[in-house]
């Protein structure tokens, strides 16, 4: 398989703050690529460091073979994407934003901007102003100008953001067609795991700057699914910790009067049966919503990366 | 370079959306028509309380003015009867009773002559006024034989002889004859002084041979004769009679300064490059700089808002988005940016010149006087309407700069209030705080002063306005039409180096600034 998107010891500073901590992945031509975890992880200045946006401290980026450091708008040239919100100009219609786009690019026809407004379904709307058009709309229109230069890596950021149910499934069908059948390198960041589950072939999981791991979606989901935290309410705690430990059960957390354990959906009943015949009392036991930055920490066990 | 361009094609199509472009060409195209306008009708009002003497007036007039002129006579003559008069009362009643006859006498000559309505900027004017003057002192001499009259009485015969040939003849050959004359029996001039005198009579009449326009003072002619006849009065006594009243000797530089401008004032003598009628011309000017100043600040404030919101606003809209991810280098974005900006200044100069054309040709007349200037001992001139397109021009300078100050802002504060604000606040406070330092007459440090490097025109342009050449006045005038006195001497190279000193400063700044910030 062909990397086409090649990220090696990506470094970045804000001030003193190292808020990209020696980020490698790569992204191959014709997959879908998920970059998952939580606000503030450093989803968005990954991009805006591959986009240009960010200067980069340490580390290189490489555009399908053509490092952006040395051959800047080669390498450009071959990346479309969405940062954030797309922004056009508010005053010019979607068209105009798009001829505007395309004259910074080599090779894109009039008949090229048709084709991409009817791909995401603004051809009607295009003439436009932008100022016009809806959150969705613009989603749209962006896409439009990501894809306008048949670009081998697409870079979208948060894509799915105002969009309705219809617009996601539409643009998740545009994304598969754009990966399997036109062999793009699609890289799409979100923070929410059902969005990735329905349409990445690979899930890389940022927290705090640090990549913690890249698996194929299937095997996340087996993991995520396969380990349930429960909370039991008790009034010793500390005698249900060291009993769940001694049963082989994983302890997340306890407080004075609960404690967090992981455990699979069939093994509650047992364990609430070990906690009676201890003579343990148990006020209630629920099922925590689990945050998607604990399950990560639990996925990849603690951060050692499988890249 | 394809991708500078397509850059520069991007940032015009913006521009085209630009409300305030649209609303601030207006306001200039009114402005520039409104300055017109103003001092059209000033021209017009002023018009009304010039008071015409002599030829210029209406038989009526001249009539009237005779009465009134006898009434005084009379009213003097009484005064003078009183014997408790001082000496010096008496003096100065006499002196008045002179001028009062010289003055009745003028108007009935121009009645006998049937001078009456003639054109004020003829040699009549001055014919007459001698005229009157040999008239008085003359009088009486007619009984007494020639051989009792002293040289200077017989002198002075022969001139009011020539002088009266002259206006019957209606012959500016024969007023220029006696003019001469009386130039030869004026004792109080050496003999040099009076050969300068005597060529500038000569000049004048090889320039105007009818005269019609010779005379006065409102002719640009006889201003330009008299003129030489000052600068090489200078020359000779090297001291500059004009402008500092000969005080000091002249430098090297100042002396060559004299002789370009007696070498254009004799260029534009001898090929007839002078308005016929000056006092229109001078308002026609005065239009022309107060359209022009009112003009150009307003395309000021236009670049400023527009370079100082150029990058900011493109911020805060997040469209630069659109920019960034495209496969361009950030300095081309600028570069394409600041193209952009100088596109619209000339635009905005282009649509001034238009402007100024019709509005100025229908008010003041079209055409006007080419440009003489001198150039390493020549003289050379430049025609009119490519004069004034030329003087223009010189405008992108300053607005450069004003454009680079409120870039390099927009991009450093990335604020467009902040940038715009500063921006104008910097211009124009800067302009008003270098005028009063100039009337100050700060010292010569006020040529590291970046403002007072701004009014360039009058450097591009040293014989630029026929008003400071015929009038000796050398100083600039700012942007915001206020003079400032030369005080220190600066060239027009020293200027230009300092600004493009100035010039590079603010656009390293802003392209360090844009290529290497992060945009977050």
């Amino acid at each position: 398989m062909e990397a086409v998107l090649q990220i090696q010891h990506l470094c970045k500073w804000f001030g003193k703050r190292k808020v990209i901590d020696d980020i490698s992945f790569s992204v191959n031509a014709g997959e879908v690529f998920g970059f998952l975890g939580p606000n503030g992880a450093g989803k968005t200045t990954t991009i805006k460091m591959i986009m240009g946006f960010l200067s980069i401290d340490r580390g290189t980026v490489v555009i399908d073979g053509l490092d952006r450091r040395l051959r800047y708008e080669a390498a450009m040239a071959k990346i479309g994407g969405i940062v954030e919100n797309p922004e056009m100009y508010k005053e010019l219609s979607g068209r105009v934003n798009l001829e505007m786009y395309a004259r910074l690019h080599d090779g894109v026809t009039p008949a090229r901007i048709d084709e991409v407004l009817e791909l995401v379904g603004m051809q009607n709307r295009a003439h436009e102003k932008v100022k016009k058009y809806s959150l969705g709309m613009k989603q749209r229109i962006g896409l439009a100008q990501a894809l306008l230069h048949r670009p081998r890596v697409l870079i979208l950021d948060e894509p799915t953001n105002g969009l309705d149910p219809m617009g996601i499934k539409e643009l998740r069908d545009i994304l598969k067609r754009m990966a399997h059948e036109e062999s793009i390198a699609v890289f799409v960041s979100s923070h929410m795991l059902p969005e990735m589950e329905q349409m990445c072939d690979r899930v890389g999981i940022i927290n705090n700057g640090r990549l913690l791991g890249v698996k194929p979606i299937g095997a996340l989901l087996e993991e995520v699914s396969g380990k349930e935290v429960y909370r039991v309410l008790t009034t010793s705690a500390g005698m249900a910790a060291s009993l769940a430990v001694r049963a082989g059960y994983s302890v997340q957390a306890e407080g004075g009067d609960w404690a967090d354990i992981a455990l699979q959906k069939e093994q509650v009943p047992l364990f609430v049966a070990l906690l009676v015949e201890n003579r343990i009392p148990v006020y209630g036991v629920s099922r925590l919503e689990q945050s998607l930055e604990s399950a990560f920490i639990q996925i990849t066990g603690g951060g050692n990366t499988i890249a | 370079m394809r991708k500078l361009g397509a850059l520069y094609v991007n940032e015009m199509t913006k521009m085209t959306r630009k409300i305030s472009i649209l609303v601030l060409a207006a306001i200039m195209a009114v402005v520039t028509v409104g300055m017109g306008a103003l001092v059209k009708i000033t021209q017009v009002n002023n018009r009304q309380y010039i008071l015409y003497s002599g030829a210029a007036s209406t038989r009526e007039e001249l009539e009237e003015s005779i009465r009134e002129a006898q009434e005084q006579i009379q009213d003097c003559q009484s005064q003078l009867e009183n014997q408790a008069l001082g000496e010096e009362e008496r003096r100065n009643l006499q002196m008045q009773l002179n001028d009062l006859q010289v003055t009745a006498e003028r108007d009935r000559l121009a009645l006998k002559y049937n001078l009456a309505g003639e054109n004020p900027n003829s040699y009549y004017t001055a014919a007459l006024q001698d005229l009157a003057v040999y008239r008085q002192k003359t009088a009486g001499l007619e009984s007494t034989p020639s051989q009792q009259l002293t040289a200077e009485q017989r002198s002075d015969q022969e001139i009011c002889d020539l002088l009266v040939k002259s206006l019957e003849q209606d012959s500016f050959r024969l007023y220029t004859d006696a003019k001469i004359k009386m130039i030869e029996a004026d004792d109080t001039l050496s003999e040099e002084e009076k050969q300068i005198e005597i060529d500038c009579s000569e000049l004048l009449y090889q320039a105007e041979p009818t005269g019609q326009t010779a005379g006065g003072g409102g002719s640009a002619y006889d201003r330009a004769a008299s003129r030489i006849g000052q600068y090489r009065l200078s020359l000779l006594n090297n001291a500059n009679l004009v402008e500092d009243g000969g005080k000091e000797p002249l430098t090297n530089q100042k002396r060559a300064k004299l002789e370009d401008a007696l070498a254009v004032l004799t260029y534009r003598l001898q090929n007839g490059q002078l308005p016929a009628d000056y006092e229109s011309y001078s308002y026609s000017e005065m239009a022309t700089f107060a359209m022009m100043s009112m003009g150009v600040l307003v395309l000021g404030l236009l670049i400023i808002i527009l370079a100082g919101s150029a990058v900011s606003s493109e911020m805060s809209t997040g469209s630069i988005k659109s920019l960034i991810i495209a496969p361009v280098k950030r300095w081309k974005i600028l570069t394409a940016k600041i193209l952009a900006l100088l596109t619209v200044s000339v635009l905005g100069l282009a649509l001034w010149f238009l402007t100024w054309l019709v509005t100025s040709g229908l008010l003041f007349g079209f055409g006007g006087v080419d440009y003489v200037f001198a150039l390493g001992g020549s003289v050379c001139t430049l025609p009119y309407y490519l004069y004034m397109a030329a003087r223009l021009l010189t405008n992108l300078i300053p607005l450069s700069i004003y454009l680079l100050l409120a870039l390099m802002l927009s991009v450093v504060t990335r604020n467009t209030a902040a940038a715009v604000g500063v921006g104008m606040a910097v211009t124009f406070g800067g302009e008003i705080v270098t005028t009063v330092l100039a009337q100050l007459s700060a010292g010569e440090w006020m040529k590291f002063v970046p403002f007072y490097h701004l009014s360039l025109e009058s450097k591009f342009f040293p014989f630029g306005s026929l008003e400071q050449l015929l009038s000796g006045y050398g100083g600039d005038m700012s942007m915001l039409g206020m003079s400032i006195p030369r005080i220190a001497n600066t060239s027009l190279v020293f200027s230009l180096i300092y600004l493009a000193a100035l010039a590079l400063c603010m656009a390293l700044t802003a392209y360090d600034s844009f290529i290497r910030r992060d945009i977050k």
